[in-house]
C-alpha cells in the first residue's frame, strides 16, 4: 500500500506492508513523521485521513481523546493502511537527518531478568544483529504472546551493540508486565521497533546537563549519563541529576548514578527525592555524595537550580505528572528556552 | 461589525491565560502592562487550550509540546511552526471588547 502524506511544508510518499503501521512504514524509510510515544498513549502522531481506508488499530487507545470527534482522524501509531492513503498532518516534516537513526525492525533474545527492587527490572536483550542508538531513544518491545508494544527506553550505551538493557516497572494489565510476570520467560525471542525518541545527547554537546527523572525514567538518564561520562563530558560541563522516587524502596540504578558522580565529583551533583518518605540519616552514608531531598522531583530540582541555569539543556523523564511539573517549572521559572528542553512522554 | 465584551479589563492580570466562551467562540485573554492580547484559545499544533499553558510576561508557552510565542506579537519564538492568530481587541468604558467579525481558525 501507498501512503501520500502532505504536511505544512512538504509532502511525502512511502509504501507500507501489510499490517505495518504507517507511523512504522514512514520512520523506516526515513520520513521524520511527528511522533512521541509511538504506542498510542500521546496524540502526537495524529492525522486527517483524505482518501483510503486504514485498519485503526487498538481501539482503546488513550491518544484517541485528541482526535477530532467527527471522524477521520487517526493515529499514525496505531492505524496500518488497508488500501492506499492520503493523510494530512498539521506541522513541518522533514526527511530524517544524516545523524538520525533510522529505525527498523529487529529481532532479540531476552537473556535475563534481574529484579532492581520490588517492582523495577532489569532486562537484558541480546539482538540478532548489532545496531546504532542514540543516548536517550527507546524501542517498541512487544511479543507474539501478547497485543500491543511497550516502549522502553535503553538504560545502557555502546554503539554499535546488540546488547540492550532496559528497566520495566511492572503494572498490572500491561501486556508486557502480565506476561514477564507469568514465568521465567529467559530465551524468550523479543519483537522490537526502534530506535525512537528525540530526548537525547550525543557526544560532542557543549551544554550543561540537566537530568530530571522519575521512577522508571531513569532509563534514558542512565544512557545519556554513561555517553557523557565515557566522552568527558563532566570534565569540562557540569551535571545535575536528580532522581526522584516514591520511597527508598522505589529507588534502583542508585550505584551508576554515584558511579557517574564519583568519576567527577567537581562537576557532578546528585539529589534524589523522596515523595513519600522523610529520608533518614541512612542513605547518605550507604550513597555517599548523595544528597537526599523530601518532596517531587521537579520541584526539588526547582528549588536546588534556582540561578544554575545558564548553558544548561534539560533532560526529562518519567510519568506524565512529573514530566509536566518539571516542564512548567522550567518555562515559568527558571526561563529556560523550550528548545533546551528534551522530554518524550511515556504513561 | 462585530464587537462583542468579554470582560472588566481590570480582571485580566499580568500575565494571565484567561479563558472565555463568548456565544460560542472560545478565547484566551492575557495582559502585558496596559495593553490586552485575545487569542484563540488551542494551540495550533494539538488544539491543547492555551489557558493550561504558561505566560511569563514576555512569551505564551503551550504545555504541550512547548511550543512558545510572543505574547504581543503572536510569533514563534523557538519551536512553534505555526504563529498565533490574534483577535482585534479596545477598551471601552473599563471593559475588554473583541471584533470577532472574523472567527480566527488555524484549519
Amino acid at each position: 500500500m501507498r501512503v501520500q502524506l502532505s504536511a505544512r511544508d512538504s509532502s511525502h510518499t512511502f509504501e507500507c506492508n501489510e499490517g505495518e503501521t504507517i507511523l512504522r512504514a514512514g520512520l523506516r524509510h526515513g520520513v521524520g513523521l511527528p511522533y512521541e510515544c509511538a504506542s498510542g498513549t500521546c496524540g502526537t502522531c495524529k492525522a486527517a485521513l483524505a482518501a483510503g481506508e486504514v485498519d485503526e488499530g487498538w481501539g482503546a487507545a488513550p491518544g484517541r481523546t485528541f482526535l477530532k470527534a467527527d471522524g477521520n482522524e487517526i493515529l499514525m501509531c496505531q492505524a496500518a493502511a488497508r488500501t492506499d492513503c492520503t493523510l494530512t498532518v498539521r506541522g513541518r516534516v522533514r526527511p530524517l537527518g544524516e545523524a538520525d537513526m533510522v529505525p527498523g525492525r529487529h529481532s532479540g533474545v531476552l537473556e535475563s531478568v534481574t529484579p532492581l527492587n520490588r517492582d523495577v527490572f532489569r532486562l537484558d536483550v541480546r539482538l540478532g544483529a548489532p545496531i546504532a542508538f542514540d543516548a536517550g531513544q527507546f524501542m517498541l518491545v512487544g511479543h507474539a504472546d501478547f497485543a500491543g508494544q511497550r516502549g522502553l527506553s535503553m538504560a545502557n550505551f555502546e554503539r554499535p551493540t546488540d546488547h540492550l538493557v532496559f528497566t520495566i516497572k511492572l503494572k498490572a494489565g500491561g501486556g508486557l508486565s502480565d506476561w514477564l510476570s507469568g514465568r521465567d520467560r529467559t530465551g524468550a525471542r523479543l519483537d522490537l521497533f526502534g530506535p525512537l525518541g528525540s530526548a537525547i545527547y550525543r557526544a560532542g554537546e557543549v551544554d550543561g546537563i540537566l537530568c530530571i527523572a522519575g521512577g522508571s525514567g531513569l532509563a534514558p538518564m542512565l544512557s545519556i549519563l554513561e555517553l557523557a561520562r565515557s566522552v568527558g563530558h563532566f570534565a569540562v560541563h557540569d551535571g545535575h541529576i536528580f532522581f526522584g522516587a516514591r520511597t527508598l524502596d522505589d529507588l534502583y540504578g542508585v550505584d551508576e548514578l554515584v558511579a557517574v558522580r564519583a568519576a567527577f565529583p567537581e562537576r557532578v551533583s546528585l539529589t534524589i527525592a523522596l515523595s513519600e518518605e522523610a529520608p533518614g540519616a541512612g542513605p547518605e552514608g550507604r550513597w555517599p555524595g548523595v544528597a537526599f531531598a523530601a518532596g517531587f522531583v521537579h520541584e526539588v530540582a526547582g528549588l536546588a537550580m534556582a540561578g544554575k541555569y545558564d548553558g544548561v539543556t534539560a533532560y526529562l523523564a518519567g510519568p506524565p505528572p512529573m514530566v509536566e511539573g518539571a516542564m512548567r517549572m522550567l518555562v515559568s521559572q527558571a526561563k529556560l528556552p523550550p528548545t533546551r528542553i528534551r522530554y518524550d512522554k511515556f504513561s | 461589525m462585530s464587537w462583542k465584551k468579554v470582560c472588566a479589563a481590570g480582571d485580566v492580570a499580568e500575565a494571565a491565560l484567561d479563558e472565555f466562551d463568548i456565544d460560542g467562540v472560545k478565547i484566551v485573554v492575557t495582559r502585558k502592562g496596559e495593553t490586552l492580547f485575545a487569542y484563540p484559545l488551542t494551540c495550533p499544533h494539538m488544539e491543547e487550550p492555551l489557558s493550561n499553558g504558561m505566560c511569563d510576561g514576555e512569551s505564551i508557552t503551550c504545555s504541550f509540546h512547548l511550543w512558545q510565542w510572543d505574547m504581543v506579537t503572536g510569533e514563534s519564538t523557538g519551536e512553534a511552526e505555526i504563529d498565533l492568530l490574534k483577535y482585534p481587541v479596545k477598551i471601552e468604558d473599563g471593559y475588554l471588547h473583541v471584533d470577532f467579525s472574523e472567527i480566527l481558525s488555524y484549519d
